[in-house]
């Protein structure tokens, strides 16, 4: 059985993706690349840094390339994913630590945070800054779970949740906001640490600031609606039982 | 020639035109047959009410309205009915469509990784 894998999203990332895998290779982790639906060199780089690589025929959005990353690393037996920006954002040299620490605090799913004491100074400004806070009280008064950094895509992901990942993440840009409160809502124990984030090494966002304001706002409005994706209810018990926290 | 006849006139006229642009539609091949056969049935549909319009003023004055209202209150609740039901069936596509996307990447993935396969 393999133990974790390092799952990478990709789109329009040429320039940066083969210094990520290099990274992540480099502390020995195996690493998995969803390009999706990329039209330029995205695959070949990633390929020729050594990943195992994942091309969708058309581009799905993030949700749908980490759906397809996470039925990978099930089929293929994985246990734990952590979940990688391709951009640089995300140190590869952290990953050993996170899932060190996803294990110590028994977490399904493990955030790491842009904006909890000894994350650095990643920095975020103005409206989406304010967004990103009223999300996590969001997150809280809907899913009961306290996260400062609702929207990371830096993060470890544990079995059982995995497989629920894999069965029905959603599509949707903001995707990481819902399945937060989703995983919270059914039982999951989600858990934050620190992270260091650098701002991205080269590309561009994959979605504008209007269009990103845009689906915070429905994301917002879905989850005050229960309209958001719900996942089956876990039996924390035998979770427990099967894999105790390391401390 | 009395209002009532003049509006059943109408409504056979429009439930006609809908039946021509439908049958052009499906000749074009622009239209499946398995969507054409419910928009057949509703321009039949559109003809036939032209026969309910001697009943729709007195059933309109039971609820304060004009006939014509009534008509355009059943016209927009049967759009709205499509458009929700077209979104139902855009979101099944797409459900199914990014199904075959991933199967199709993993495959591919899969086969990537047999010995002597070349990446392309």
């Amino acid at each position: 059985m393999n133990s974790a894998l390092v799952l990478i999203p990709a789109f329009k990332e040429e320039a940066s993706v083969a210094g990520v895998i290099q990274r992540v290779l480099a502390v020995g982790l195996p690493c998995a690349v969803v390009v999706d639906g990329s039209p330029d060199l995205t695959a070949r780089r990633a390929r020729e840094a050594g990943a195992t690589v994942i091309e969708l025929p058309i581009n799905l959005g993030i949700g749908g390339a980490l759906r397809c990353g996470f039925r990978y690393a099930v089929d293929q037996g994985y246990r734990t994913v952590v979940q990688c920006d391709a951009d640089g954002q995300h140190p590869p040299e952290d990953i050993p630590r996170l899932i060190k620490e996803a294990d110590r605090l028994g977490a399904d799913l493990l955030i790491g945070s842009r904006w909890i004491e000894g994350s650095g100074d990643y920095a975020l400004h103005g409206a989406r800054r304010f967004a990103m806070k009223a999300l996590s009280r969001l997150a809280y008064s809907r899913g009961g779970v306290r996260v400062h950094d609702s929207t990371s895509g830096f993060r470890v992901i544990n079995e059982p949740l995995l497989s629920e990942f894999a069965r029905s993440y959603p599509a949707q840009f903001m995707e990481s906001f819902e399945v937060l409160v989703a995983s919270a809502r059914a039982g999951y124990r989600v858990c934050e640490v620190a992270a260091h984030f650098s701002q991205r090494e080269s590309g561009e966002a994959s979605t504008g600031s209007m269009s990103a304001m845009t689906q915070i706002v429905r994301v917002g409005v879905g989850a005050l609606l229960g309209l958001g994706p719900r996942f089956r209810p876990v039996d924390r018990s035998a979770v427990d039982a099967a894999d105790p926290p390391a401390g | 020639m009395s209002v009532i006849v003049k509006q059943s006139g109408v409504i056979v006229v429009g439930g006609a035109v809908m039946l021509f642009f439908i049958g052009r539609l499906v000749h074009r091949r622009r239209l499946s047959f398995h969507f054409a056969s419910g928009w057949v049935a509703v321009s039949l549909a559109v003809i036939a009410s032209s026969l309910l319009t001697p009943l729709v003023n007195p059933i309109a004055r039971q609820f304060s309205m004009t006939g014509t209202a009534v008509f355009l209150v059943v016209a927009v609740a049967f759009v709205v009915a499509v458009c929700v039901q077209l979104s139902v069936s855009v979101s099944l596509l797409h459900e199914r469509m990014r199904d075959l996307a991933e199967a199709n990447a993993l495959l591919r993935a899969e086969l990537e990784r047999r010995p002597g396969a070349e990446a392309s």
